[in-house]
């Protein structure tokens, strides 16, 4: 039942056994690009191609996530504005530009909800929490980008109530413990499952999978 | 120094997904900045939610989208870089070096109040019922009476150090503390230098002892500061 409500399409043929998941390396370069060029020329084209690769699968997220319709048009249309603001905000470094999409659509979201609920004297600092602290060493960003790479891995590889598991947390936003009510297994398992899902990826990339129910 | 007390994986996730609570989000970003360990946990973790939200199908827009949002460009103003001036924290925690998530939250104006004798707090703007998110500063020296928690309770230690009676167990910069309801514990602040620490509760705190009824009847009576 869950595994027909997965949005990611069916495994494409991989080039390699256990090579990367998500767009080819080539497009990656194209969506920093376009970034770069959206911060630094404010390159109306190169928005506009962002937008079209990414508008529509931010919006089928918003509302795997919960919103409604037109109100996901909309909070799309937010997302992507933020992403013409703060253009220059990201970093290559730090991680892929999916990456930074997903975690803005997700402080719309989550920001949505705190400033409907938050006396309004301070809804203006709900904008500032999002920014993260900048990497304190080259040691940690360094470090980030090896275990970055390390969980790309292709998902398609993993037993599907481990992949279920990390569809309902990531693309429909659930908690653990709505992943275990829905599912009608104990929250225990549903971690153990996270577990054995996130060191399936690493091992994978290693080349080394070892992962086996305990 | 590196912390020894971490986040768990399972909650990192929810960290990422965003599904945890304000909180616990606050109490974990917290963490994740003084912790290199984590925070390339996290970047992991926002490495596969990037490869997930690529690899979903996507769903139309209404027709126009595009053109509707190129013609709310020109009115878009793009930031510079680096363009958000850091947050300063009040001198007298300067030497704390709060993480930029905790002092984007922290009140410009002067908040602080004495709870009980020996610990200072100001709440910060998360409203959580029947619980408290605040910045606090305990004495060198001071306990916390063996207490159970009404709710899930984070603590992130920034300066200082807090030291589990029965253990021994001690959560210095960087460490994070969570405990659930039905984990009752006896906290002491390590004698010497005053402890500054984040402590989340989401859920009334449960002292067990009459010392400690008196003190959360004293804090009760203080009140928190409405504006």
């Amino acid at each position: 039942m869950e595994a027909a409500s997965f949005p990611i399409r069916p495994a494409a043929p991989r080039r390699f056994a256990g090579a990367s998941v998500g767009p080819p390396v080539e497009s990656r370069v194209d969506e920093a690009a376009w970034l770069e060029a959206i911060a630094t020329r404010a390159d109306r084209a190169a928005f506009a191609q962002l937008f079209r690769r990414y508008a529509p699968k931010i919006k089928a997220h918003l509302r795997a996530r919960g919103a409604a319709g037109a109100a996901a048009d909309e909070l799309t249309q937010e997302v992507m504005l933020v992403v013409w603001r703060k253009a220059r905000l990201y970093d290559p470094a730090r991680g892929s530009v999916a990456a930074w999409l997903y975690t803005i659509s997700r402080n719309s979201l989550v920001n949505q909800a705190r400033t409907a609920r938050r006396r309004p004297d301070e809804a203006a600092l709900a904008d500032a929490f999002p920014e993260p602290d900048p990497p304190p060493t080259s040691e940690q960003a360094l470090m980030a980008a090896q275990l970055r790479q390390s969980l790309a891995g292709s998902l398609s590889e993993l037993p599907p109530e481990q992949r279920e598991i990390l569809e309902g947390a990531y693309w429909r936003g659930q908690t653990l413990q709505e992943c275990a009510v829905e599912r009608q297994i104990p929250l225990g398992t549903v971690k153990t499952r996270v577990r054995l899902a996130l060191e399936r990826l690493r091992g994978l990339m290693n080349g080394q999978a070892r992962s086996t129910e305990e | 120094m590196t912390p020894t007390h971490h986040v768990p994986e399972h909650a990192l996730v929810e960290f990422v997904t965003g599904a945890g609570t304000e909180g616990a989000a606050l109490a974990f970003a917290c963490h994740v900045a003084l912790c290199l360990k984590c925070a390339a946990e996290v970047a992991s973790l926002e490495g596969l939610a990037g490869t997930i939200l690529a690899a979903g199908a996507g769903q139309d827009l209404a027709a126009g989208a595009l053109e509707a949002i190129l013609a709310r460009l020109d009115e878009t103003p793009q930031l510079p870089a680096a363009s958000r001036p850091a947050p300063s924290a009040p001198a007298f925690l300067a030497p704390c070096k709060l993480p930029a998530a905790l002092l984007s939250v922290l009140p410009r104006n002067d908040g602080w109040r004495t709870v009980v004798p020996g610990m200072r707090v100001v709440d910060l703007p998360i409203v959580v019922p029947d619980g408290a998110v605040r910045l606090v500063r305990f004495k060198g020296g001071v306990t916390i009476p063996f207490h159970d928690h009404g709710g899930p309770e984070y603590i992130v230690v920034f300066t200082g150090a807090l030291e589990e009676e029965d253990d021994g167990r001690r959560f210095a910069r960087g460490d994070v503390s969570i405990r659930l309801p039905g984990e009752r514990h006896e906290q002491r602040a390590v004698p010497g230098e005053p402890c500054v620490a984040l402590v989340v509760n989401e859920g009334a705190l449960r002292p067990l002892t009459l010392r400690g009824r008196l003190l959360l009847a004293i804090a009760r009576a203080q009140g928190p500061r409405r504006k």
